[in-house]
């Protein structure tokens, strides 16, 4: 049993490259919804997560309208660290990459996407 | 060749210890500010996952009496079942889902590691958040 738990482990956090970039597959499903992160790498200092658009659909409808709902996601968002853009209704992590390692960041997110997804109707 | 440095990066935040009877697996999370230490999960050789009770040490180190946010940890273990609190500490997976690909079937471990860490993150945080008995969440 333990073979096949550490063979899973290691799809743990995958990156893969897609057209529209970077992708780092999280294990988040969301009523069978895959919730991954683009990578972008902004300058020589900074990173970006991002969360794809299958997080904002999911923000939709949960909370009915993510715009109204902009206050209450900020707030989860913020106890990690994290920022959301409600234009694009996506959760994002802006990163020196010496004051915080990849790994960390993919965590963070990982909590705030956990946070929010159980928002409900505002 | 951005995606396999990536995986690099990611592969050096996050360790694992391999032994005959289990395995240990280290995350980065986030617990807050006055925390390093990286959280480290069991995998048990019999499948069992457990977090070694860490979530309730952090948040009793934090908050100190936990006992009125009780109801909203119990809500959130039951919302999102599987979850059990054994010996009033420690959070445990015991049973896993069975997925279906194509004509094979397989126990989904990380969907049970993805249930635990849900419930750690809204746990480490119960003193801001609401949790009702669905599971849904709002601010206090």
């Amino acid at each position: 049993m333990l073979n096949e738990i550490n063979k899973q482990l290691d799809t743990l956090f995958h990156a893969y490259e897609k057209n529209s970039g970077t992708n780092i597959c999280t294990h988040i499903y969301l009523d069978g919804t895959p919730m991954n992160l683009i990578f972008i790498k902004e300058d020589g200092k900074f990173s970006r997560l991002v969360t794809t658009p299958d997080f904002s659909e999911w923000m939709a409808n949960c909370t009915g309208d993510y715009k109204k709902a902009t206050p209450q996601i900020k707030r989860l968002a913020a106890l990690y660290g994290v920022e959301f853009d409600s234009e694009n209704g996506s959760l994002f992590l802006r990163f020196r990459r010496n004051e915080m390692t990849i790994a960390q960041a993919v965590m963070r997110m990982v909590q705030a996407i956990y946070l929010v997804c159980g928002l409900g109707p505002v | 060749m951005q995606a396999q440095a990536l995986n690099e990066y990611i592969g050096q935040g996050i360790k694992r210890e391999v032994y005959k009877d289990k395995t240990l697996l280290y995350l980065p999370f986030y617990f807050g500010e006055n925390t390093s230490e990286p959280l480290c999960l069991i995998w048990s050789k019999d499948g069992t996952l457990s977090d070694g009770g860490r979530t309730l040490l952090e948040l009793k180190k934090r908050l100190g009496d936990i006992t009125p946010y009780s109801e909203r940890i119990g809500n959130v273990l039951s919302s999102l079942g599987l979850i059990s609190l054994e010996g009033g500490q420690k959070l445990v997976i015991k049973h896993f889902q069975t997925c279906i690909q194509g004509e094979q079937t397989y126990i989904d471990y990380l969907g049970g590691l993805s249930k635990l860490l849900r419930a750690i993150s809204l746990i480490n945080v119960i003193d801001t958040i609401e949790v009702d008995k669905y599971g849904e969440v709002s601010l206090c």
